[in-house]
């Protein structure tokens, strides 16, 4: 028996919702007069399709509408390539292909069709443990005569890994789930290989399988297997994943990731630090660990808002004051990207390496003299934007002189390369 | 009548229920579901494009309602930041009961609404849209690692909440901890 069944639960909750009520005529009268008025803003603009990257944290500090000011548009994600293996390579790019091509390298001899790639510097949205670049992965179905089954695998680099948890130890932390199995082995040169089993539940979910290995420097490669084609809405092919647990120490462990670890800067890896203030939030962590040394921190807000921004409270002897990030994924780089980034920024300008930075310096909200600094870069289709305060919040009274963050100090942070290279 | 208002009347007829319990389950809310819906018509048909069809256009609705969602919840966070004075704000709506069942169902809403908004949206395509890992990712514009950890720590949040809630639940055998992570394709 399921004892959690989530989906179905799903579908008895989402009765409630009622019937939709939908008023034709009076939505058919809001669409038309949208539609003039977008008419007679713009023309040609990017369909609007998707949500606008909204910029109220801006608009609300410098005493605007609060509206979107932001480029609309969506970000620009590669489709999972389908098909033969031949014909989805020729769509990924070459850093992609590349691990593509070290997966295949490692599995035994079978049928393998790609399902989709991530090269070295293919820039994911950060996540928990990282800011979602240098994390290279591929996904295959392989079948090796008895049933196909997916196959993936990760790289990363840990930069300081907790030899407490998995895949170290087989502990299981609180509120973790416990798998069916569990088995860490120790490799010479001081490395580990666990394997983490999750057996199939029959009508519930399929078997899922994964190796881990841990290099003493960090490196870790995973690879996960199914006993179905997809991990999802497959129906089981095979009684067990394909690979025991020594084919897959063997796979994980093969000097084939070689490379493509070492090409994984350690500044750039994954942290076990997941316990910054901000918690689980990749963007938070980020903006954490850049801020500069001798401040104290406090006021953390902001907390599993990984795309949209954060907010703490900075001390030093100078008295306090609140500091803001944001970061936009997508579509900055388009006309009404950057339209809206020099509307912000009248003073932005064109740094060498093609991106746009502006800053400035406004009154505060929080009566005589507030003040806040503003510093935003515009990377590919990627706004990251830090904001300082001599307030703390943006209506409190003056807690210092002038902005706890320097405008050199704010551009520092935004300009630098761990909010990763856009998209 | 234009081609684009025979399209929304036919899309609401036909996909108008289904996508107005989409927007209910992301945001926990009948009348924000609703909004939440109706907002995403009225920006998708801004914009119509000649030779969509109704499938096309549902598409679109979908991924229009997410990314509202997500935005939406980010903007209200982020003023609940900035003025303190709205954190103290609405309720949300009270669910009637609905029968058999609705402790559950109850026990369940309040389980999804403890989810961040990115583990919510996790948890809706996954389970209830039924979409793969590959395209829940593809869709919040994540990769399939993150959404892993999102559904890992969703499902295990959600199944600490219903024990919680429904102390007659039988207790999890050894790997009925895990079941409701496992589907999720474990932690990475």
């Amino acid at each position: 028996m399921n004892p959690f069944p989530i989906q179905d639960d799903l579908r008895e909750l989402a009765e409630l919702a009622g019937p939709h009520g939908v008023d034709l005529a009076a939505l058919g009268g809001r669409i038309r007069r949208r539609r003039r008025t977008r008419l007679a803003v713009a023309s040609g603009a990017a369909m609007a399709l998707l949500a606008t990257g909204g910029w109220l944290l801006p608009g609300l500090l410098a005493g605007g509408s609060g509206g979107p000011v932001g480029p609309a548009g969506e970000v620009t994600v590669r489709p999972a390539p389908s098909g033969s293996s031949d014909a989805a390579l020729g769509k990924l790019d070459p850093e992609a292909r590349q691990v593509v091509e070290l997966l295949e390298r490692v599995l035994p001899a079978g049928k393998v069709s790609v399902l989709g790639a991530r090269g070295l510097h293919d820039k994911g949205l950060a996540s928990p443990l990282g800011s979602g670049l240098f994390e290279p992965s591929a996904a295959v179905e392989y079948d090796d005569g008895h049933g196909e089954a997916l196959v993936d695998v990760d790289l990363s680099r840990w930069s300081n890994p907790d030899t407490t948890k998995s895949p170290f130890t087989c502990a299981v932390g609180q509120g973790e789930p416990k798998p069916n199995g569990c088995r860490t082995v120790r490799l010479p040169g001081g490395g580990v290989f666990n394997l983490s089993r999750t057996d199939a539940l029959q009508g519930a979910w399929n078997a899922v399988w994964t190796g881990t290995y841990a290099a003493p420097d960090g490196a870790r490669v995973v690879i996960q297997e199914d006993n179905a084609p997809s991990d999802k809405g497959a129906a089981a092919t095979r009684p067990q994943p394909p690979f025991d647990f020594a084919q897959l120490q063997r796979m994980a462990t093969s000097p084939a990731w070689k490379t493509q670890l070492a090409a994984i800067p350690a500044a750039g890896g994954q942290s076990r630090d997941t316990n910054t203030p901000f918690g689980p939030d990749g963007i938070g962590a980020i903006f954490y660990r850049l801020i500069p040394s001798g401040f104290t921190t406090s006021g953390y807000n902001g907390a599993f808002q990984p795309v949209q921004g954060n907010t703490m409270v900075l001390t030093d002897s100078r008295g306090k004051g609140s500091v803001y990030s944001t970061e936009l994924v997508g579509a900055a780089n388009t006309p009404a990207g950057l339209a809206a980034f020099r509307k912000d920024y009248p003073n932005a300008v064109r740094l060498p390496n093609g991106d746009w930075l502006g800053s400035k310096q406004v009154a505060g909200q929080g009566g005589p003299g507030t003040e806040q600094y503003w510093v935003a870069v515009q990377r590919g289709n990627t706004r990251i934007e830090v904001v300082a305060l001599n307030s703390v919040g943006p209506t409190g009274p003056r807690t210092r002189a002038t902005p706890v963050l320097t405008i050199d100090q704010l551009t520092m942070i935004v300009e630098s390369p761990t909010w990763g290279s856009g998209g | 009548m234009a081609e684009w208002s025979e399209l929304l009347a036919e899309l609401v007829e036909a996909r108008g229920t289904e996508l107005n319990r989409y927007g209910f389950l992301l945001c926990g809310d009948r009348a924000e579901g609703a909004d939440l819906f109706q907002d995403a018509l009225v920006r998708v048909f801004t914009h119509p494009k000649g030779g969509w069809t109704v499938r096309d256009v549902e598409g679109y609705v979908r991924r229009t309602m997410l990314n509202r969602y997500l935005d939406l919840y980010r903007r209200r966070h982020r003023l609940r930041l900035l003025l303190p004075r709205l954190s103290g704000g609405g309720q949300s709506e009270v669910v009637p009961d609905h029968g058999e069942g609705a402790d559950r169902r109850l026990d369940l809403l309040a389980a999804i609404g403890d989810l961040t908004p990115r583990q919510r949206a996790c948890v809706v395509l996954r389970f209830y849209e039924d979409l793969p890992v590959a395209e829940v990712a593809h869709r919040m514009r994540l990769s399939q690692g993150t959404v892993k950890r999102h559904l890992s720590d969703a499902t295990a949040r959600m199944f600490a909440r219903m024990s919680e809630s429904r102390p007659d639940h039988p207790p999890a055998a050894d790997g009925d901890a895990s079941s409701a992570h496992a589907s999720t394709g474990g932690t990475r």
